[in-house]
C-alpha cells in the first residue's frame, strides 16, 4: 500500500509540474498598453508623433505660465482666495525650495517631451518606411520638438543662482548656453525633413527665438527674416477638455490661484483697445481690484507659441541693436495696426521692451527678456531659473 | 488545468465512498471535570477520519467497519473547544467499545488545534512555529467590532493593526514583524475559509483614502482569525507567505445545549455612536474651535440576527447584518448589508464537506479629506479662516459614495479514502463588483465651478484551488506525515472610470447631463499563480517533532517567462516537560526553531522594460510612456528563522517568546529615477523602476505572558500582556543611491521609511532688506526616526465578577515612532498656525493670510540681535522645511474598554427562559484616551493610505480614529 501511495504521489506531483507551466501562461494579453518593441512598425508612427506633439501640448502651457509667474508678469497672493499652492508663492518670491513640487511636475513632463521625440528619431531608424512622407514628418517631430525640449531647458532651469543650465538623461550638468546650442542644431536640421512653407517659416522664426535668448542679435534677424510674415496663422500647442491648458486650470477661468501683475489692468485702462491682446478680467481680492488673464478662457485653448507678431518684435529688437536693415518703427506699428491700436511715434528697446511685455502676453517670454534687458524685479539671492529639482539631484549621480 | 481537474475526478471517484457493511460501534461520554456533558464535542478514530460528535446529553456513538478490526492498539480522541484533548488506547477486535472521557479546561488553548502551515493543523503544545490565533467568537460576547482592523489591533504579538484614517469604512494595515522584504505593500496574504480574499485600497482619486475591498465583511461572523508571521511558518505558501499569511474562519453550525430540536437563534442589537477623540488646539490652530464644532456625533446601529444548529450529519449557520454607522464627519457614512451561510455535511463517516457562501452590498461614503481645496480638514484648519476654498454648505453636498457588491464563497471537502490517507481540496471565488460615484455640485469651489461627476466600475474575481494529501503512518515510537498539495490563483480585473464636467441643472446630475467629458479610461488585468510543496513530518515519542518542506511556485509575467522560484522550510521542536529533570509545576515547556523562505513577485509588467500607453488631448490620441519595467528583475527573496519556547506553569501561567530574524535579498524596489531620463508614466505621474536592489535586515522578539491568577465559576482573572520588539536596517542598495520619496526614505544605514530629511541649521538675511528670508540647509539629509515604533504591545484585562459581570479593558503602546505633520506645516504657510503668525510679524514678513497678522505685535529692527534670536527661533517652525514637521509620535491608547451583564440566570429566576434562553447586554468605549506627544490626530494614520510602500506616518489633512461607544443587546432564543 505505501509503495502505491508513493507512485501515485509522484504521478500527481508530475502532473503538477506541468500543469502549472500550462496554467499561468493561459492568460488575455492587456488591452491598454503595449511593449515598446511592437511600435518599431510603419503603421505605428503617426500614434507616436501625436503623441510627442501631445507631450509639447502638456509642457508649453506649464512652463509658459510657471515662468511668467518667476517674472514680473504673474503674481500670486496668499490674501487671493483661490490660491492654495505655496509652492506658487516660492516661485512668485524666488524664494524656491529644491523640493517644490510643481517645478518638479514641469522638469519631469518637459524631460518626457525630450525622451519621446528623440526616442521618435531612433524609432524611424530601425523602420524600413514605404512612405517617405511620413519618414519626413516622424524626422521633423522629433527633430522640431527636440529642439523646444532643450530651448526650454536652457532658458528656464538652473543648477545654482547663478549658473543657468539642466542635465539631460540622467548625466552631468550641461549649461544653457551649450543646450541652445543643441537647441539650434536640432531646429536647423528639422527644416530638412519639411516641405511645408508655414512650418518652414515657423522654424525659423523659433531659430531666431532661440537666438535672442542667446543675445546673437545677428542671427535674430538672419532667421527672423525667413519667419512667420503678416497673417501667418499663429504657431500654437492644441489642447483639450481632456488635457487642459495649464493657463486654463491655475491661472484662469479654471483656478485664479495666479492673477496677472496690475500693470496690464493699467494698459487696458489707459487704452481699451489693449484689451485685444491683453486679455483680462477683473476681480477683487484683499480689497483691491485685481486682474486675471482671459487670453485661455476654456480648458481647450491653444495655448500661443509662437505668432507673426513675435517675429516682427524680434526682426526690430536686431534692428535697434544695430542688426539687419528692417525698419524698427513700421515692424513694431505693424503689430499694433493689427489690433487697430495706433501707432507710435518713435520706437528705442525701453520702448520696444514694453511692447514685448503687452505683445507677448501669457506667452512665456517675460522671464528671458528681464534676464536680456537686465531688468530683474527680484532680490539678488532669489532664484533666476527654477532650481533642477531635488529628485534630480537626489537621483542623478552627477549630482 | 483541465488535466488537473480531470486527473482528481479520477482519482476520487476510483475510491469507493463506504469501507464495507457490516460493522460494530464504539460510544461513550463526554465530560468535563464536573460532569457536565460537553456538547458538540469531537470524538475521531485516529485515521480513518471515523468519528462522531456529543449530542446534548454528551454522548456519541459511530460506527466502524469490521474490516478496521484487526486487533490492534489504536487511539480514540475527544476534544472540545477551550478542553484539553482526552486521548483513550483502545483495542480493535469487532465487538463494542464503551470509552469515557473527562477533559480538563485548556486555560491557555495549549491544546488547541491551530493552523501552523498550508496543510498542517496542531495544538501550539507542539508546534514547531510561533502560533498566533484570536478567537473572535469569545471577543464578540464581551464587546462590539465593526470589522477585522479592530479586533485584531493589539490583540497578536509581532502584529500590529494600524488605520489609514478615522473614515468609517476605511483603509487599515498591518505591521507584521517589521514587514519583511522592502517590496510590496508588505502585506500578508489573506484567506477567509479557503478563500483567498482580494486585500487592497480602491476607488477614485478623492485625497489619499480609498476603500478597502475588505470593509463589507461582517465581523460578527468572524470566529478565528489565525496568523503565519512569517517565512518560517508560511515558506510552503511560497510568494505568498514572505509578509505572512492571515487565516480567518467564519462560525460553523453546532449542536447547542439551547436549541430546540437543534436550532438556536441569537439577536444582537447595537447602538452607538463616533465622536472626536482628540480635540484641535486652538494654540496650535488659529481655527480650530471652528473645526472642533463641525465633528459631529455619528450614530452607529446595528441588527444581527444567526441561526444554528444541526446534527451529527449536517450543521448550520446563517446569518444576517445590517449595519448603518455614520463617521464624525457629515459626510461620512457606512451601511452594510450582509448574508451568510455555512454549511457544513458529513455524508459518509470519511467524507466531510463545508460550504461557506458570503454576500455583502456595502456603501461607503467617504468623506473628502487629505487635500487642502476639496476636504474638510484643509477648509478648516489650514487658513487664518474657514472654509474659504471650499464653503461649509457644498463640502456637505458632495459625495463620495462607494458601492459594493460582493460574493465570497468556498467549498471544500475532506475525504479519507483509505485508512491513514487524508485529502483535501477547496476551491474558492471572491467576486467583488464595486460602483464608485463622485460628485461635486456646481459652485463646489474654483475647481469645479460647473460641477463634476465621476463614475468608476470596477470587477474583480479572485479564484482560488487548492489541494493536498496527506498520508500518515506510524514505525515503531515514529510517526510520520508526508504531504503534497498544490495551489492554484486566477485573477481577473475589469475596471473603467469617466469624469464629466459642467453641468448647467442643479436638479439633473447623470453623468449625460455633463456638458463636457474630461476623463475616461479602461484597466484591465489576468494574472495567475500556480504552485506545487510537499511537506514531511516526523515525531518522535510525542517529544521531538521535525518537519522539511519544499514549495515550487509560479507566476504569470506577461512579456517575459514566467519565474519559477523554489523555497524550502525546515521547522524543529523538541517537549521539554515530557522529560523528568522539570519540577512538577511546568505543564508545558516546548522549544522550537523554524526556517523558511518566502518571495515577493515582481508585478506582472515589471519584466518588461518599457511599455506605453495612450493620452488623449489636442492632437488626439498619441502614444506616451505607461510603465517602465526591468527585464533583469527576479523575486525578492526573504529568509527567516525563528527560535522561542511556550510555557505553562502553575496551571495558570503563560508564557511565549519568540526571536525572529529576517533577511531580505534580491528587494524590489521601485527606484526613483531622475526626471531627465524622461520615463515619466505620464498617466500616473511616476518615475519609477522596479530594481533588486539589495538587502534589508530585520530581527526582533514578540512575546506574550498571559495570567489568570482567578479561575472559578463566580469569578475569573484573565490577564495579558503582550511585548514587541522589531527594528530593521537596510544593508545594501546595490550602489544606486537612497530612495527617496520625502521625507520618508529607504536609507543604507537605516530602518526602512524612515524619516531622512535636510534640517535648517542658519538663517539667511537678506543682502538688501537685513530680513529673514529663508535657511540654509544641512548638507546631509539627516536621521528623523521611523514612522514605525520600535517597543510595541498591549495589556489587556478580563474580569469576570459574581459570574455574570464582565469587564473587560485593553491599552496598546508603541514608543519611539514620528509621525510627519504635513497640515500643520502646510497651515503654518497659510497663516492657519498662531505662532507662526507670530514670528512672522515679529520679522516684518508678510502676513501668510490677510488679518493673520497678530495685532499689536511691532516689529523687530533688522540686524538687531533680538531679531536675530527670533530668525533663529522661527527657522525652527518655517513651514519651508519639511524636518520642522516631524514630531514624535510615541501612544499609549486606551483602546477598549467594555462592561457587559449577563442577564440569563436572572431570566431564568423570572420563569421566562421558556422564551428567552439567554440575555446579554454590554457598554464599551473604543479609543477612550489617547496619550500622546503629537496632539493633532491619531499618531497611526497615513494620509496616502494603508497600502504604501515608502511613503508612511505622513498625517495630512487625515481624519483622526474616532472614540467609538457602543451598547448591545444579545438575545438568545
Amino acid at each position: 500500500m505505501k509503495r502505491n501511495i508513493f507512485l501515485l504521489s509522484i504521478v500527481i506531483m508530475l502532473g503538477l509540474f506541468s500543469g502549472c507551466d500550462d496554467y499561468i501562461n493561459e492568460v488575455d494579453p492587456l488591452i491598454d498598453q503595449v511593449e515598446d518593441a511592437r511600435l518599431t512598425a510603419e503603421g505605428q508612427v503617426r500614434f507616436q508623433i501625436t503623441g510627442v506633439k501631445q507631450g509639447f501640448s502638456v509642457i508649453s502651457s506649464q512652463i509658459g505660465c510657471q515662468s511668467d509667474l518667476l517674472s514680473d508678469a504673474l503674481e500670486y497672493s496668499n490674501q487671493n482666495p483661490d490660491a492654495s499652492f505655496p509652492q506658487f508663492e516660492e516661485i512668485n518670491t524666488g524664494v524656491i525650495a529644491l523640493n517644490n513640487n510643481s517645478i518638479a511636475g514641469t522638469w519631469n513632463s518637459l524631460h518626457s517631451l525630450r525622451f519621446m521625440a528623440d526616442t521618435l528619431a531612433v524609432r524611424v531608424g530601425q523602420i524600413t518606411f514605404t512612405n517617405a512622407a511620413l519618414k519626413n514628418e516622424a524626422l521633423f517631430t522629433a527633430t522640431f520638438y527636440g529642439s523646444i525640449a532643450r530651448f526650454y531647458l536652457g532658458t528656464t532651469f538652473a543648477l545654482t543662482k547663478t549658473e543657468p543650465g539642466a542635465s539631460i538623461n540622467a548625466g552631468p550638468f550641461i549649461p544653457a548656453a551649450t543646450l541652445l546650442d543643441d537647441a539650434l542644431n536640432l531646429a536647423k536640421s528639422s527644416l530638412t525633413y519639411t516641405t511645408d512653407a508655414y512650418m518652414i517659416k515657423v522654424v525659423n522664426s523659433f531659430i531666431a527665438k532661440i537666438y535672442l535668448a542667446k543675445g546673437d542679435y545677428a542671427n535674430v534677424n538672419t532667421y527672423a527674416a525667413k519667419g512667420m510674415q503678416k497673417n501667418d496663422a499663429d504657431f500654437t500647442a492644441l489642447n483639450h477638455d481632456a488635457s487642459q491648458t495649464y493657463f486654463w486650470g491655475f491661472a484662469g477661468n479654471g483656478r485664479k490661484q495666479i492673477h496677472v501683475a496690475d500693470r496690464f489692468g493699467a494698459y487696458v485702462k489707459a487704452d481699451p483697445k489693449e484689451a485685444a491682446r491683453i486679455a483680462v478680467k477683473e476681480f477683487t481680492f484683499g480689497g483691491a481690484t485685481h486682474y486675471y488673464q482671459n487670453k485661455y478662457p476654456d480648458k481647450s485653448s491653444a495655448y500661443v507659441f509662437l505668432t507673426w507678431k513675435e517675429n516682427n518684435l524680434m526682426l526690430a529688437e536686431a534692428s535697434l541693436r544695430g542688426q539687419g536693415s528692417g525698419n524698427a518703427l513700421a515692424l513694431v506699428n505693424e503689430v499694433r495696426a493689427s489690433y487697430g491700436i495706433a501707432n507710435l511715434a518713435t520706437v528705442n528697446l525701453d520702448v520696444l521692451y514694453a511692447e514685448r511685455d503687452k505683445e507677448l502676453f501669457c506667452q512665456g517670454t517675460r522671464l528671458i527678456d528681464q534676464h536680456r534687458f537686465g531688468k530683474w524685479h527680484l532680490t539678488a539671492e532669489s532664484w533666476k531659473q527654477f532650481p533642477i529639482p531635488q529628485r534630480e539631484r537626489d537621483n542623478n549621480s552627477n549630482f | 488545468m483541465k488535466r488537473i481537474l480531470l486527473f482528481l475526478l479520477l482519482f476520487t471517484l476510483s475510491n469507493s465512498f463506504v469501507f464495507g457493511q457490516s460493522t460494530f460501534k464504539i460510544r461513550g461520554k463526554v465530560t468535563d471535570q464536573n460532569g457536565e456533558p460537553l456538547i458538540g464535542a469531537s470524538v475521531v478514530l485516529k485515521s480513518t477520519g471515523l468519528g462522531a460528535a456529543a449530542d446534548v446529553e454528551g454522548e456519541y456513538s459511530f460506527d466502524v467497519p469490521l474490516s478496521l478490526a484487526k486487533g490492534h492498539e489504536t487511539e480514540l480522541t475527544a476534544s472540545f473547544i477551550n478542553y484539553k484533548k482526552g486521548v483513550a488506547r483502545i483495542i480493535l477486535n469487532g465487538s463494542e467499545i464503551v470509552q469515557n472521557f473527562s477533559l480538563e479546561e485548556d486555560v491557555f488553548q495549549n491544546e488547541e488545534i491551530v493552523v501552523t502551515g498550508i496543510a498542517s493543523k496542531t495544538s501550539k503544545s507542539v508546534a514547531e512555529v510561533s502560533v498566533a490565533r484570536i478567537n473572535a467568537a469569545d471577543l464578540q460576547t464581551i464587546n462590539s467590532y465593526n470589522g477585522i482592523s479592530q479586533i485584531v489591533a493589539g490583540k497578536v504579538s509581532g502584529v500590529q493593526m494600524t488605520n489609514s484614517s478615522g473614515n468609517v469604512g476605511g483603509g487599515w494595515r498591518f505591521n507584521v514583524r517589521g514587514g519583511g522584504g522592502l517590496n510590496g505593500t508588505g502585506q500578508p496574504t489573506m484567506y477567509i475559509d479557503g478563500v483567498r480574499v482580494e486585500n487592497t485600497e480602491i476607488g477614485l482619486a478623492a485625497g489619499g483614502q480609498l476603500n478597502n475591498t475588505l470593509s463589507g465583511l461582517n465581523a460578527n461572523d468572524i470566529d478565528k482569525i489565525e496568523f503565519l508571521k512569517g517565512p518560517a511558518a508560511a515558506a510552503m505558501y511560497g510568494t505568498n507567505g514572505a509578509n505572512g499569511v492571515v487565516l480567518i474562519t467564519t462560525k460553523t453550525g453546532k449542536i447547542s445545549a439551547a436549541a430546540r430540536k437543534g436550532l438556536s437563534v441569537e439577536y444582537k442589537f447595537n447602538y452607538g455612536y463616533n465622536e472626536q477623540q482628540r480635540k484641535y488646539d486652538s494654540d496650535v490652530y488659529v481655527t480650530a474651535d471652528t473645526a472642533n464644532k463641525n465633528f459631529r456625533k455619528g450614530p452607529i446601529r446595528e441588527h444581527f440576527l444567526n441561526i444554528v444548529g444541526g446534527n451529527s450529519e449536517v450543521r448550520y449557520y446563517a446569518s444576517l447584518e445590517n449595519r448603518i454607522e455614520d463617521g464624525i464627519l457629515a459626510t461620512n457614512r457606512q451601511e452594510r448589508t450582509s448574508t451568510r451561510i455555512n454549511l457544513v455535511a458529513n455524508p459518509y463517516n470519511n467524507l466531510n464537506i463545508k460550504l461557506n457562501a458570503y454576500y455583502n452590498n456595502n456603501k461607503v461614503f467617504r468623506p473628502n479629506n487629505d487635500n487642502s481645496i476639496y476636504g474638510w480638514l484643509g477648509n478648516m484648519l489650514l487658513r487664518y479662516k474657514p472654509f474659504t476654498w471650499t464653503s461649509r454648505v457644498m463640502l456637505d453636498q458632495a459625495y463620495l459614495e462607494g458601492t459594493t457588491n460582493q460574493f465570497i464563497g468556498s467549498i471544500s471537502a475532506n475525504y479519507t479514502p483509505i485508512e491513514n490517507l487524508e485529502i483535501n481540496a477547496t476551491l474558492g471565488v471572491d467576486n467583488m463588483n464595486y460602483r464608485e460615484n463622485r460628485f461635486y455640485p456646481i459652485g463646489y469651489n474654483a475647481l469645479v465651478a460647473d460641477g463634476q461627476k465621476a463614475l468608476y466600475d470596477r470587477r474583480n474575481t479572485n479564484q482560488n484551488m487548492e489541494f493536498n494529501a496527506a498520508y500518515n503512518y506510524d514505525f515503531s515510537d515514529f510517526k510520520f506525515r508526508s504531504v503534497i498539495g498544490a495551489q492554484f490563483f486566477n485573477r481577473y480585473l475589469q475596471g473603467n472610470n469617466v469624469t464629466v464636467e459642467d453641468f448647467n441643472s442643479t436638479l439633473i446630475t447623470d453623468l449625460g447631463s455633463g456638458g463636457t467629458v474630461t476623463t475616461w479610461a479602461e484597466q484591465f488585468l489576468h494574472a495567475r499563480e500556480g504552485g506545487i510543496f510537499t511537506e514531511h513530518s516526523i515525531s518522535y515519542l510525542d517529544q521531538y517533532f521535525l518537519t522539511l518542506g519544499l514549495r515550487k511556485d509560479y507566476a504569470t509575467s506577461i512579456g517575459d517567462n514566467a519565474p519559477s522560484i523554489t523555497y524550502p522550510k525546515a521547522s524543529f521542536a523538541v517537549r521539554l516537560d515530557k522529560f523528568d529533570f522539570l519540577p512538577s509545576f511546568v505543564n508545558l515547556l516546548k522549544l522550537r526553531a523554524a526556517y523558511g523562505e518566502g518571495g515577493v513577485l515582481p508585478g506582472i509588467t515589471d519584466g518588461i522594460p518599457l511599455l506605453w500607453d495612450a493620452q488623449v488631448g489636442g492632437y488626439g490620441a498619441g502614444a506616451a510612456i505607461a510603465v517602465i519595467g526591468n527585464d533583469k528583475i527576479e523575486p525578492e527573496r526573504v529568509k527567516e528563522i525563528e527560535v522561542g519556547f511556550d510555557a505553562e506553569l502553575f496551571k495558570n501561567v503563560s508564557l511565549e517568546l519568540t526571536y525572529y530574524n529576517t533577511v531580505a535579498e534580491k528587494s524590489i524596489v521601485n527606484r526613483v529615477l531622475a526626471g531627465s531620463t524622461g520615463k515619466l508614466q505620464v498617466s500616473t505621474g511616476s518615475l519609477a523602476q522596479p530594481y533588486n536592489l539589495g538587502k534589508v535586515t530585520g530581527s526582533g522578539f514578540e512575546s506574550l505572558l498571559q495570567y489568570s491568577p482567578i479561575r472559578g465559576n463566580e469569578f475569573n482573572l484573565d490577564l495579558s500582556l503582550i511585548w514587541n520588539y522589531q527594528t530593521n536596517k537596510i544593508e545594501d542598495l546595490g550602489g544606486t543611491g537612497d530612495i527617496i520619496n520625502t521625507p520618508n526614505a529607504h536609507a543604507v544605514g537605516y530602518s526602512k521609511s524612515r524619516f531622512y530629511a535636510f534640517v535648517p541649521v542658519a538663517p539667511i538675511y537678506s543682502s538688501t532688506t537685513g530680513k529673514y528670508i529663508g535657511a540654509t540647509l544641512s548638507t546631509e539629509r539627516r536621521d528623523l526616526g521611523s514612522p514605525i515604533p520600535d517597543h510595541s504591545g498591549s495589556f489587556t484585562v478580563n474580569f469576570k465578577f459574581f459570574k455574570n459581570f464582565n469587564l473587560y479593558a485593553f491599552a496598546e503602546w508603541g514608543l519611539n515612532n514620528k509621525i510627519s505633520n504635513g497640515s500643520k506645516q502646510f497651515a503654518s504657510r497659510l497663516g492657519g498656525v498662531a505662532e507662526v503668525n507670530r514670528y512672522r510679524a515679529l520679522l516684518g514678513l508678510s502676513a501668510a493670510y490677510p488679518g493673520a497678522a497678530p495685532a499689536g505685535v511691532v516689529a523687530l529692527t533688522p540686524g538687531t540681535d533680538e531679531y536675530k534670536r527670533v530668525a533663529e527661533e522661527y527657522m525652527k517652525v518655517d513651514g519651508l522645511y519639511e524636518a520642522n514637521f516631524i514630531e514624535d509620535a510615541s501612544y499609549l491608547i486606551i483602546r477598549e474598554v467594555s462592561f457587559s451583564y449577563d442577564f440569563t440566570e436572572l431570566f431564568g429566576d423570572l420563569s421566562l427562559n421558556s422564551y428567552i434562553k439567554s440575555v446579554t447586554a454590554g457598554v464599551s468605549v473604543r479609543n477612550l484616551a489617547t496619550f500622546s506627544e503629537y496632539k493633532d490626530g491619531d499618531p497611526g494614520v497615513n494620509f496616502s493610505g494603508a497600502r504604501q510602500n515608502l511613503a508612511i506616518g505622513q498625517e495630512f489633512l487625515t481624519l483622526p480614529t474616532p472614540r467609538t461607544f457602543n451598547f448591545w443587546l444579545r438575545l438568545g432564543f
